[in-house]
C-alpha cells in the first residue's frame, strides 16, 4: 500500500542498480578505450572551467586511480554497499573528471554529475540492497521518485525547446547533413533520400522531446513512449557516436513507470514495510525548490546574451542543447610583440591535442582560455605578447564566417559572464 | 493504426532521390586517380633505379644526367600520389621511406662509410633518414661539388656507389608494394566499408596535405613563421625540386577533388560536396586551380627567389592555400558532417 509520502521502493532500487552498473561500464570502457592517457593525463594543457581553475589532473597513474574508483564505487551503488559513501564518493570523483577540460565537456556527463549529487541526498541504499540485508524499508520517499523525474524530464523539455528554431523546424539542420552523411546504414538510406524525411525528423524530434516525460508518466501512453524512447536512442545511437547517452537514457527512463513495475518482471522480490521510510524535512523542502530553480534557470540563461546561442556559445553548456549543432571551423592563431609589432603563427599543435583544437576551432570560451595561455607562455620568455585568432566557422549548412574579430588581442579579454563583444553575433545568412 | 497509415502516405506521397553513391566515387576516386597516380609512380621509380644502376656501374656526365632526370620524374610521380596518402603510404610507413626531410647528411655519410652491404634487406631495415628520395638527392645534386667531383668520388667509392644504387632499388621496391598494397586491397576496403569513414579519412588527409604545404614547404623557408626568412629550408634544396614538388603535390589535391586524372574524366569529391551545395564545390574548384595557378607562377627554384628577395608569388600562394584549407576544415567538413579529427571520443 502506498501513502501520500511513500511508494514502493522497487524502481528507485531499480534506477541505483541501473545508474551504478552504467557509470560503472562507461568507466571500463572509458578506461580500455585508452582515453583517460589520451584526454587527461596526455594533453599538456586542459581547459578549465570558470571558477574552476584550480582543479587539476593527477599526475600519471593518479587519473587511474580516480577511474579505478569511479568503478568501485558505481559497483558499490548499484549494489547498495556503503550506498551514502559509495554515492558521495562516487560524485565527487566524477565531477573532478568532467571539470578537468571543457573539451571533454558533454551533455549526459553533465547529467550524470547531477543526479549523482541528488542521489547522495536520497535513502536509495535502503531497500534491495546489501547495506539493508534483506531487512530494510520496501518503501521509499514519494520526493525521490518525482525529484529523478524532474530532471529527466528536464532534460527531454529543455531539448525540445531547443529544436525550436528555424534551422531545425524550417531548413531541418543539422539533420538533413546527418542524414545525407550516414545513408549507407541499413534501412535509413533509403528513408533518408525521401524528400522531406529529415523535416519530417526534425519535427518528430522536437514534439517526441517535448512530449515523452508526460507521455511515460501516462499509463496508456506509456508503452508507446518508451518504445519511442528506446527506438529513438538506437537509431541516434547508430548514427552518431555517442556512447554510453542512448544507454542512459534508455535504462533510467523507467523511473517514469509505475514504482513497482520491477515487480512485473521479477514476482519474487519481497513485499512489505518493515521501516517507515523518512518524510522530507522542511529543509530539503526548500533546497529541492531551489535546485529546480537553478535547473529551470540554468538552461534559460542564454536569453541573457545577444546573438545566436549556437553560434556564440554563451550559455550553451548546462542547457541541454543536445545534438542540434553541426560545425566544422578552421583556426590560426598569431602572436604579436607588443613592444616590436613582430607576429608570428601560434601552433596550438604543440600543447594541444587533436581534439582539443577542433573543440577550441569553434569555441569562443576555449580560444580565450588559450590565448590566456600563450600569453603567459610567452611572459615566461620575458616577451608581452598579443594573441589574434583568424577563425572560420561553418554551422548547420550555411558557409564559414569568421568567429571572432581577428584584430582583437584575446590575451587582453576579461575572462568573465558578460557578453564577449569580440565575438560574432550570428552565423552567415 | 490510422497514425501509421497517414505516415505512410505521406512518406509516399513525397519524391525519393536515390542517396548520393559515395562507394561509386571512392571506387572512380581510386580506379582513375589513386592507383593509376601509384603505377605511375613505380614506373618513374623503375627508371630511376635502372638509371642509378646505370651511374654505378659507369659513372659519366650522361648517366648522372639520366639519373637525375630520372629522380626527378620519381620525385614528381610521388608527390602527385600524396593527396592518396592516408592509405599504405602511411599505414606502412611508406611515404617516410620514400620521402623522410629535411635530409640528413651527417646520417647519410656515415652510413656510407660504416653500414652495409647495401642489399635490399639492409635498406628495409634502415632508418628513414637514411634512404628514400632526399638521401638520393642529396648524393646526385650535392652543390657542394662538382659534378666531375661527384662522378670521381663514385667511380672511386665502391660503397658510395653501391649505396647510390640500392637507394634506387628500394625506392621502385617502395612503390611496387604501394601498387600491389592497393590493387584490390586496400582499394576495395576504401568502396566497401565504411563510405562515411573514408570520405572523413580522405577530407582530412587533404586538410593535412594542404598544411604541410603552407606550412613546412612556405611559411618556415619564406619566414613567414615568425623567424628570418630561410632559402635553405625549402624542400628539395639540392635539386632546385622545390617549386615541381609543390606542383606536384598541389596537383594531387585537385585530381582528388576532381577525380579526373591524365584526360580521364572521374566522379571526384567534388561531385559528392556538389549533391549537398553546387556553389561550394564550384568554389573549391576554383580556389584548387588559383592553388595550381599561383604555384606555376613561381619562378624556380623558391631557395633562389628567397635569397633575392622575391618572394611575392610564393606569398601569394601561402594565403591562397590558407583560404583553401578553411574551405576544406570549415565548409567542406560541415556540408559532409565530417569529423576533422583523429580521436573518436563521443559526441553529446
Amino acid at each position: 500500500m502506498e501513502t501520500d509520502r511513500e511508494v514502493d521502493a522497487a524502481s528507485l532500487a531499480a534506477f541505483r542498480a541501473l545508474f551504478g552498473l552504467l557509470m560503472a561500464g562507461a568507466a571500463v570502457r572509458f578506461w580500455a578505450k585508452g582515453w583517460i592517457g589520451a584526454l587527461y593525463v596526455e594533453p599538456a594543457f586542459h581547459f578549465t572551467y570558470w571558477g574552476f581553475d584550480w582543479i587539476r589532473p593527477l599526475p600519471g597513474w593518479g587519473m587511474y586511480a580516480v577511474f579505478a574508483g569511479l568503478i568501485v564505487t558505481a559497483l558499490a551503488v548499484a549494489l547498495g554497499l556503503l550506498y551514502r559513501w559509495a554515492i558521495a564518493l562516487f560524485f565527487v570523483l566524477f565531477t573532478y573528471v568532467e571539470l578537468l577540460d571543457q573539451a571533454t565537456y558533454l551533455n549526459h556527463y553533465y547529467l550524470v554529475s547531477l543526479l549523482a549529487l541528488l542521489m547522495c541526498f536520497m535513502p536509495l541504499g535502503r531497500s534491495f540492497s546489501v547495506d539493508a540485508r534483506g531487512q530494510g524499508a520496501l518503501r521509499a520517499p514519494r520526493w525521490c521518485l518525482w525529484t529523478l523525474r524532474a530532471q529527466l524530464g528536464l532534460v527531454y523539455v529543455f531539448a525540445g525547446v531547443a529544436k525550436l528554431n528555424a534551422d531545425w523546424l524550417i531548413e531541418a539542420e543539422p539533420l538533413s547533413t546527418w542524414l545525407a552523411a550516414r545513408s549507407d546504414l541499413p534501412g535509413l538510406g533509403a528513408l533518408a533520400s525521401i524528400d522531406g524525411f529529415a523535416h519530417l525528423m526534425s519535427w518528430g524530434g522536437a514534439v517526441f522531446d517535448l512530449a515523452v516525460p508526460l507521455a511515460l508518466l501516462h499509463r496508456r501512453t506509456r508503452p508507446f513512449a518508451y518504445a519511442g524512447v528506446v527506438g529513438f536512442h538506437l537509431v541516434t545511437g547508430a548514427m552518431f557516436q555517442l556512447g554510453m547517452f542512448p544507454w542512459i537514457m534508455a535504462l533510467l527512463t523507467p523511473i517514469f513507470f509505475s514504482p513497482s513495475w520491477p515487480r512485473r518482471l521479477w514476482t519474487s522480490l519481497p513485499r512489505g514495510a518493515p521501516r517507515p521510510s523518512r518524510t522530507l524535512p522542511r529543509w530539503g523542502a526548500w533546497a529541492l525548490a531551489g535546485w529546480f530553480a537553478i535547473q529551470l534557470a540554468l538552461p534559460l540563461r542564454h536569453h541573457a546574451y545577444p546573438g545566436q546561442l549556437l553560434w556564440t556559445e554563451e550559455g550553451l553548456r548546462w542547457s541541454w542543447h543536445v545534438m542540434i549543432v553541426e560545425k566544422s571551423g578552421h583556426l590560426e592563431l598569431t602572436a604579436r610583440d607588443r613592444a616590436t609589432g613582430e607576429r608570428w603563427p601560434i601552433d596550438p599543435s604543440e600543447d594541444l591535442t587533436f581534439a582539443q583544437r577542433r573543440m577550441m576551432a569553434t569555441s569562443p570560451d576555449m580560444l580565450l582560455r588559450y590565448a590566456a595561455h600563450v600569453r603567459e607562455r610567452w611572459a615566461a620568455r620575458g616577451r608581452d605578447v598579443a594573441v589574434h585568432a583568424d577563425a572560420w566557422v561553418a554551422m548547420n549548412g550555411r558557409r564559414s564566417a569568421p568567429l571572432v574579430d581577428p584584430e582583437i588581442d584575446l590575451a587582453a579579454q576579461p575572462d568573465d559572464l558578460a557578453p564577449r563583444a569580440w565575438v560574432t553575433r550570428r552565423p552567415a545568412p | 493504426m490510422k497514425k501509421v497509415a497517414v505516415l505512410a502516405l505521406l512518406l509516399a506521397s513525397c519524391d525519393a532521390e536515390p542517396a548520393y553513391d559515395r562507394a561509386a566515387m571512392l571506387e572512380s576516386l581510386s580506379d582513375v586517380v589513386a592507383v593509376p597516380a601509384y603505377r605511375a609512380f613505380e614506373a618513374e621509380a623503375e627508371t630511376l633505379a635502372g638509371a642509378t644502376g646505370a651511374l654505378c656501374e659507369a659513372p659519366s656526365e650522361e648517366t648522372l644526367g639520366a639519373a637525375r632526370d630520372a629522380w626527378r620524374g620519381a620525385r614528381t610521380a610521388f608527390k602527385r600520389t600524396e593527396a592518396f596518402g592516408f592509405g599504405p603510404a602511411m599505414e606502412r610507413r611508406i611515404d617516410g621511406a620514400v620521402d623522410f626531410w629535411p635530409t640528413r647528411v651527417t646520417n647519410i655519410e656515415l652510413a656510407i662509410r660504416d653500414a652495409g652491404p647495401f642489399e635490399p634487406a639492409w635498406f628495409e631495415s634502415a632508418g628513414t633518414s637514411v634512404k628514400g628520395l632526399p638521401a638520393l638527392e642529396y648524393l646526385l645534386f650535392d652543390p657542394a661539388r662538382t659534378d666531375a667531383e661527384l662522378l670521381a668520388r663514385l667511380g672511386e667509392e665502391p660503397r658510395r656507389c653501391a649505396y647510390v644504387a640500392g637507394l634506387g632499388g628500394h625506392v621502385a621496391a617502395q612503390a611496387s608494394l604501394l601498387v600491389e598494397a592497393w590493387q584490390p586491397g586496400y582499394r576495395d576496403m576504401l568502396v566497401t566499408d565504411d563510405p562515411h569513414a573514408s570520405v572523413s579519412l580522405m577530407i582530412n588527409h587533404l586538410i593535412a596535405v594542404l598544411e604541410d604545404v603552407k606550412l613546412n614547404r612556405l611559411s618556415k623557408p619564406l619566414g613567414l613563421d615568425g623567424a628570418a626568412p630561410d632559402p635553405e629550408a625549402v624542400e628539395s634544396p639540392y635539386a632546385g625540386h622545390d617549386v615541381a614538388g609543390m606542383l606536384a603535390t598541389l596537383r594531387g589535391v585537385r585530381d582528388a577533388w576532381t577525380g579526373d586524372r591524365g584526360g580521364v574524366e572521374g566522379i571526384g569529391l567534388d561531385d559528392y560536396v556538389a549533391s549537398r551545395d553546387p556553389e561550394l564545390a564550384a568554389d573549391v574548384t576554383r580556389r584548387l586551380d588559383d592553388v595550381v595557378g599561383l604555384t606555376e607562377a613561381i619562378d624556380p627554384p623558391l631557395r633562389d627567389r628567397i635569397t633575392e628577395g622575391r618572394t611575392n608569388e610564393a606569398e601569394q600562394l601561402h594565403q591562397a592555400l590558407r583560404e583553401t584549407q578553411r574551405l576544406f576544415a570549415a565548409d567542406v567538413a560541415m556540408t559532409l558532417a565530417v569529423t576533422v579529427t583523429f580521436t573518436d571520443n563521443d559526441g553529446d
